[in-house]
């Protein structure tokens, strides 16, 4: 009698327990999500795309470093005498000052890997689809150009045999087995991935989109400046011209327009712009470009300033001179501000514009030098040079001359739009620094970015840059 | 069944009749000789009989015996009287409670207990009467120097502040180190609460209310807790319902609370004379005008002739009033007994506007529906505020870490009486006034309750059922005023912050205990289940027409909202099962089956083993001869036990919040699943020595433990371009051994007078074993073969005679004046190489003294402290007095570098550079308290119709002695900002009716 109680009662504690074990043992946290449920939804894989935007912004990259690094580490701008000692190392080309910070890219790859993997089996419309994958295949492709453009050599430039690309991942990191040492692949091959997203998702792309986001028009205009890196000048003519015809809205502005084109927003000539929210992803009085380049608000840095070469270049009437810069007093030193970073999106914020129609025009003009065709290469160029009120280019000026000139007016147009630096090194020349007597040479090992230490140290498969 | 044990009883009741009639009766009351009051449930035996009866509530007796006999009184935790009869029919007794501790009762995991001589695990206990009536708002506290091995270390003075309490060293590397706390039965969430003030879960809990503490230290004690048991449990028992007349106690106290220590800070002629010394070096070394730099120091620190000076400290310490009003009421027809009991303690804090106020209330009952069912409840119900302040950090609005350094010269007020805001230098706050003009206040309001049933079965079989519920609700209100110079550019701000934190457990557990001829077995077996939620939810809002508004509502500008969630559960079987042999063979073994939601999908499942075995030498013929000898006993254990405290989510696969774009949210993945992710497993050899001489005048406890923390949770680096940077992994391994002495004597007992000693010391060493595979060190903090926490610095190697400026040692040993990251090592641990604590206890008739010492040494902390304000006044705030001693003259001899404005003379490094410098040793030796009691004799109050009256007085951190020149050595690794603690002197009356 005693046993049979004690077993009936055993067993229902037990059976209690275990039967319903695994059941009571199941939580689900609520500020984040399992990734098993997180893009089972196509609102999870929208928001997950929301993410790789959100990864642009940070002042590490085009918030601030990716405008600002280029040109400093080059001649366009200079830090005034008194200043926070931001971006002093990079003016002086210090070894370790340049922009390995864009090796955190990967993690924003690696969402976009999610999103080019997950996106066929979402529940949308095939259109929705397309757009999405098109933006995620786009956002890789710049991401990768932009570790490129840093790490590595351009295929056709490299330096003693080191033609070293980035490590390649196209597969999602969904489990830790994943997260393997992987060897760096070749230059050739990294251009060739990044090649392959921008023509996919220029098939994918409707004709016309937010000039906020990824765009037909902006990836046409990209993989133009990806063929123009790789000197596969046919090809850049191609895309550059697709892009001109099918600008998704963006023009040429006249030059009376010129300055009050980069308070709107999106900038008229912008074929993608990334976008600022003030109240939530404004980056302040310490690290935006509008507190780092102005002295218009109280708290502004007021550091980066064009160099006096650069100021030298422009003509008298040259409205990107006249109109598009101030003078300003900045510790006592008589300097020149620039306005592209007026603040007009709220107290220190500015949209970044990461491709606008004049530097499409001048990638066909440089493509068309390059490939003989002069006559086209002066007509793209004087667009620009007579908008703003310069004295257009003579017909007379050909050849590496013309290459010159457009060179020139690369500088002009884009200065603080983060060109100058990889423009030089794309091109194989040395960088000379007015009023510091240092020159780099382009064969010198502070042309590339040393990778991470930590990551060198971590994985053996990968090399390091030379001289790091 | 049941008919069968009616008959028996039936048998047993007409059998005792039958004898009855042969024999006289003796009869009377048995009370204990502590208090005078009637002992409920002794055993009375005639000798060389199985014949005895039990006393009742009251205490009363009524036994038949023949001519002759002898009685033998015999209760738990008071020595075994026995009386001649002779023709007396009335016989009183008067018990004495048993200096040795072996026959008190020990609770044991869920809801059983044992004597203490057949324990074979590591348990130390505190009685509730320890730390009865002491002015500590939270029992952890009191538990300091109280226990071998339990090392507890305050982390703020904050009046009902947290707490760390670290059983048998620091086993674990990155999960949580806490114990598991279980208040009768419910195992309550550890941690804090709020977010504006230190607070701690056990300030619901008023200590009075607490009748013993049990610390279960080893595997073979805590392994039936499982996954949840490697760090310790601590089993908080509180008060039942004794059966009798209701009693009454109430005990009021009052008194004031103090800082322990101010720093010695330099006066304001003191500092610029220190300033002015800095800035005429810098001119002499960098060949710029001396005169102009004198100047140039006088007007911003004043001429040392005629400086007016401010000790700041001075305005933000308070002497703080401290009151405690408990009332209970205590007792039962035997059927429903209770415990009733009610409390309200306020304290003012030693720094400015903070405090703490509780309010308590407890009901516990017990009734029993029949004879084989019994109901038991503990309800516990607890408000409480708490006034914070901004601490443990460099806060330049921190009150007491500000006060220290802000510049002497500044006066709070200006002449018209208004505030000096801002102030000058690198402190601009000025703290009396942000202080003012501040709310930081938590409320909470929390329950720890429970039910049970017990159904006894058959003789011997219990089932029991228990419910426990463990909520708290807090509320943090956070405002800052516009009237404060730096907050009026937002237009002040407030932030409104509300948690809870739902927990609640089941067991459903069988006991079975019988006694076979010379056998006694006892088995438990059960399942458990817990879950705890916790939810956050906040708002923040800025712009306030002014001070008076203080409410959302108010705020021009909405800034944030935000909210967090999160949930755990566990589910487990267990079983246990004792068995003794002539109570001399004495063996444990136990078994648990635990299931938790925070481990990976292949490692949700653990089973912890556990065994131990006592042998109890004393009772073997061939020791039983030595009379002074009362008790020996030696045991053994091992056993696994694991720690779960990691994050609920740790194991999974997870997306977070991503950002956002074009006001959209966005979501991405902010964790790398590993279904391997499992609890840290401890393993611990405990080995033990339990002994008892001379009658009790002597006794005590050794003991001795490795215990190895395998599978520690360490971060893995994975390679950036996969996405992410590293994943938790079980990795490493931690060696804790230590060593544990219990010493009580009893040294006079003569006359009414006593005078009694208890020793604890703890030894404990701790090792890192293993790391990641084929890596010696992670970073500069963790090295296998050094102990868990160390200092990692360089040597600092004096002031150079020849010019005053600071050496340190190079990497090589050689001196050097600028130092490389390669240049610091290993120097000491900040984990003590022991503590312990010793008390006396002196009673005559009616008078009490206690006194009670608590230290630790063999750790070097970093005295942060002395970064900032050993500086010789290099920088823009105050130092101390030991600056004086700077360099001044070439030859002296001195270890404090002379002044440089800046603090970094051409081609050194800073003055103000970590190294040994700073590192000191924190050992200390607390008069931790002293407590002088009177009791009215019983003549008086028999007359007053009163039980007790008890006037007492007591002093807390009374002194200290210590090499350290911080605020207080009392602390962890290094600390800095953080709430100073407090000495406090209190005196009251208790009484009873």
């Amino acid at each position: 009698m005693l046993t049979k109680q004690l077993r009936n009662i055993s067993l229902a504690v037990l059976a209690m327990v275990a039967t319903s074990c695994t059941d009571l043992l199941n939580t689900e946290p609520k500020q984040s999500i399992s990734t098993e449920v997180a893009l089972t939804d196509i609102t999870g894989v929208r928001a997950l795309l929301i993410s790789v935007y959100d990864r642009l912004q940070p002042n590490t990259y085009y918030g601030a470093r990716m405008m600002i690094a280029p040109d400093i580490m080059a001649d366009n701008v200079r830090l005034t005498n008194t200043n926070s000692n931001r971006y002093f190392n990079e003016r002086v080309n210090a070894p370790s000052a340049h922009m390995q910070q864009y090796w955190a890219n990967y993690a924003a790859i690696n969402e976009a890997n999610f999103i080019i993997k997950g996106i066929a089996g979402a529940n949308t419309t095939d259109a929705e689809k397309a757009q999405i994958k098109a933006e995620a295949l786009f956002l890789r492709a710049l991401l990768y150009f932009d570790m490129a453009r840093v790490f590595c050599y351009e295929p056709t430039k490299v330096v003693g045999g080191a033609n070293l690309g980035m490590i390649l991942r196209t597969e999602p990191t969904d489990d830790v087995t994943k997260a393997d040492f992987k060897s760096r692949s070749t230059i050739e091959e990294t251009y060739q991935l990044i090649e392959k997203d921008l023509k996919e998702a220029i098939a994918l792309f409707p004709a016309t989109g937010n000039r906020l986001r990824a765009n037909k028009a902006a990836a046409n205009a990209l993989l133009a400046r990806v063929y123009l890196y790789w000197e596969k000048y046919a090809d850049a003519i191609t895309y550059a011209t697709a892009a001109l015809d099918a600008p998704n809205g963006a023009v040429l502005v006249s030059g009376a327009n010129y300055t009050s084109a980069f308070t709107a927003a999106p900038n008229p000539e912008s074929l993608f712009e990334i976008n600022y929210v003030q109240a939530t992803e404004g980056l302040g009085a310490n690290e935006s470009m509008h507190s780092l380049t102005t002295n218009l608000t109280t708290g502004n840095w007021a550091d980066v300033i064009p160099t006096t070469e650069l100021l030298g270049l422009f003509e008298a009437n040259d409205v990107r001179r006249t109109q598009a810069m101030f003078s300003g007093v900045k510790g006592g030193e008589s300097v020149v501000f620039s306005r592209k970073f007026p603040g007009s999106r709220g107290p220190f914020t500015d949209n970044i514009p990461v491709i606008r129609f004049s530097e499409v025009l001048l990638i066909r003009a440089e493509a068309y030098a390059a490939t003989g065709k002069d006559d086209l290469a002066l007509a793209d160029l004087n667009r620009i040079r007579t908008r703003s009120g310069a004295t257009p280019v003579a017909a007379t000026v050909k050849g590496a001359d013309l290459i010159d000139a457009i060179m020139r007016e690369r500088r002009l147009e884009l200065y603080l739009e983060g060109h100058r630096f990889f423009d030089l090194k794309r091109r194989g020349q040395t960088i000379t620094k007015a009023g510091l007597s240092a020159v780099v040479p382009y064969d010198d090992f502070r042309i590339l970015a040393p990778l991470p230490v930590a990551q060198v140290q971590l994985n053996p498969n990968l090399k390091q840059n030379r001289g790091y | 069944m049941r008919k069968f044990l009616l008959a028996s009883i039936c048998l047993l009741v007409s059998f005792c009749m039958q004898l009855q009639a042969q024999e006289r009766t003796v009869s009377g009351t048995v009370t204990s000789s502590e208090d005078g009051t009637a002992l409920p449930g002794v055993t009375v035996v005639v000798k060389g009989t199985t014949k005895g009866v039990n006393t009742d509530a009251d205490g009363k007796y009524k036994i038949s015996l023949a001519n002759g006999a002898q009685l033998v009184f015999s209760f738990v935790g008071f020595e075994k009287t026995t009386i001649d009869v002779g023709s007396k029919t009335i016989i009183n007794v008067t018990l004495t409670p048993e200096a040795n501790n072996l026959n008190e009762v020990v609770v044991t995991a869920y809801g059983g207990s044992s004597a203490k001589k057949n324990i074979t695990a590591a348990v130390s206990q505190v009685s509730g009467k320890t730390i009865e009536g002491l002015p500590m708002q939270t029992v952890d506290r009191a538990l300091q120097g109280r226990a071998a091995g339990v090392q507890v270390t305050a982390t703020s003075g904050q009046p009902g502040g947290g707490i760390n309490v670290r059983v048998r060293g620091v086993g674990s590397i990155n999960a949580g180190n806490d114990p598991l706390y279980i208040i009768d039965g419910v195992q309550v969430a550890s941690g804090g609460l709020s977010g504006v003030s230190s607070s701690n879960v056990l300030s619901s809990l008023n200590p009075n209310d607490i009748e013993s503490i049990q610390v279960l230290k080893d595997a073979a004690a805590s392994a039936i807790y499982g996954a949840q048991g490697s760090n310790g449990v601590v089993l908080i028992t509180t008060k039942r319902g004794k059966a009798g007349k209701t009693k009454f106690k109430v005990s009021i106290q009052d008194g004031f609370t103090d800082v322990l220590k101010k720093l010695d800070v330099l006066t304001a002629s003191e500092f610029a004379t220190l300033k002015i010394e800095g800035f005429e070096n810098r001119a002499r070394a960098t060949n710029a005008s001396v005169e102009t730099s004198r100047a140039n120091a006088i007007t911003q620190f004043g001429d040392p002739a005629t400086v007016q000076n401010t000790d700041w400290q001075d305005y933000v310490y308070q002497r703080g009033r401290l009151r405690m009003i408990d009332a209970s009421a205590t007792g039962g027809d035997g059927k429903t007994n209770f415990y009733l009991a009610t409390s309200y303690n306020f304290q003012e804090g030693q720094v400015i506007k903070s405090d703490f106020g509780r309010g308590t209330v407890r009901l516990n009952v017990d009734h029993q529906a029949n004879k084989k069912l019994k109901f038991e409840t503990s309800i516990g119900l607890s408000a409480t505020t708490q006034n914070g302040a901004i601490a443990d950090g460099a806060f330049i609005n921190s009150p007491f870490f500000a006060a220290a350094l802000i510049l002497p010269n500044q006066p709070v007020y200006k002449a018209d009486g208004s505030y000096n805001a801002p102030l000058t230098g690198a402190f601009s706050y000025n703290p009396v006034q942000s202080v003012e003009y501040e709310t930081r206040l938590n409320t909470t309001i929390q329950t720890v309750s429970n039910f049970a049933l017990n159904y006894e079965i058959i003789p011997g079989l219990k089932f029991r059922s228990f419910y426990g519920l463990d909520y708290a609700n807090n509320r943090d209100d956070a405002y800052r005023d516009p009237i404060v110079p730096q907050f009026a550019s937002t237009g002040g701000s407030a932030t409104v912050s509300n948690r809870y934190s739902l927990n609640w457990n089941t067991a459903q557990t069988l006991n079975y205990n019988k006694t076979i001829g010379e056998h006694e077995i006892g088995a438990l077996a059960g399942g458990e289940y817990r879950e705890q939620i916790s939810e956050t939810v906040s708002a923040t809002g800025q712009g306030f027409p002014n001070g008076l508004f203080r409410t959302l509502a108010a705020a021009a500008r909405p800034i944030t909202t935000t909210g967090t969630y999160t949930i755990w559960r566990i589910a487990s079987l267990f079983g246990s099962f004792n068995y003794g042999y002539k109570d001399k063979l004495i063996g444990t073994a136990t078994l648990r089956y635990d299931g938790s939601s925070r481990f990976g999908a292949n490692k949700r499942y653990g089973l912890f083993p556990a065994l131990s075995v006592g042998y109890r030498l004393s009772e073997e013929s061939f020791l039983k001869k030595y009379s002074w000898l009362s008790e020996l006993k030696i045991f053994a254990g091992y056993g696994k036990a694991g720690n779960n405290n990691i994050d609920n989510f740790a194991s999974r696969a997870l997306f977070g919040l991503g950002g956002q774009y074009i006001d959209l949210p966005g979501i991405r993945p902010s964790q790398l699943g590993n279904a391997n992710l499992s609890w840290e497993v401890a393993s611990t050899v405990n080995v033990g020595l339990n002994y008892s001489l001379f009658n009790g005048r002597v006794f005590g406890e050794i003991q001795a433990y490795r215990k190895i923390n395998d599978k520690l949770l360490l971060s893995r680096p994975l390679p950036d371009d996969s996405g992410f940077g590293s994943i938790n992994e079980n990795l490493g391994k931690v060696e804790n051994k230590g060593l544990e002495i219990e010493f009580s004597h009893v040294n006079i007992n003569k006359g009414g007078f006593r005078w009694e000693t208890n020793w604890n010391v703890s030894f404990q060493r701790n090792k890192i074993l293993q790391l990641l595979p084929g890596q010696n060190n992670i970073g500069t903090g963790l090295w296998v073969g050094q102990p868990v926490s160390i200092n990692w610095y360089p040597t600092f190697a004096g002031v150079n005679p020849a010019d005053g400026r600071s050496m340190w040692l190079d990497s090589l040993g050689n001196i050097t004046y600028t130092l490389q990251a390669r240049d610091s090592k290993i120097q000491g641990t900040p984990l003590p190489r022991g503590f312990g604590g010793v008390t006396n206890r002196l009673t005559y008739k009616g008078i009490s003294l206690e006194f009670f010492f608590q230290g630790q040494w063999g750790n070097q902390v970093l005295n942060n402290n002395g970064f900032f304000m050993e500086s010789s006044a290099s920088a823009g705030w105050n130092n101390m007095q030991s600056q004086l001693a700077r360099w001044t003259t070439p030859g002296q001899i001195t270890r404090v570098p002379r002044p440089y404005e800046g603090g970094t003379e051409p081609g050194s490094s800073s003055i103000q550079s970590f190294s040994t410098k700073q590192l000191e040793n924190a050992g200390y030796i607390r008069l931790k308290q002293v407590t002088v009691g009177y009791d009215l004799p019983s003549s008086l109050t028999k007359r007053l119709k009163l039980n007790q009256v008890r006037f007492f007085a007591q002093a807390i951190n009374l002194l200290t002695w210590t090499a350290y020149t911080g605020l207080d050595p009392e602390i962890l690794f290094t600390e800095i900002g953080r709430y100073p603690q407090s000495k406090q002197v209190t005196g009251g009356i208790q009484i009873e009716f």
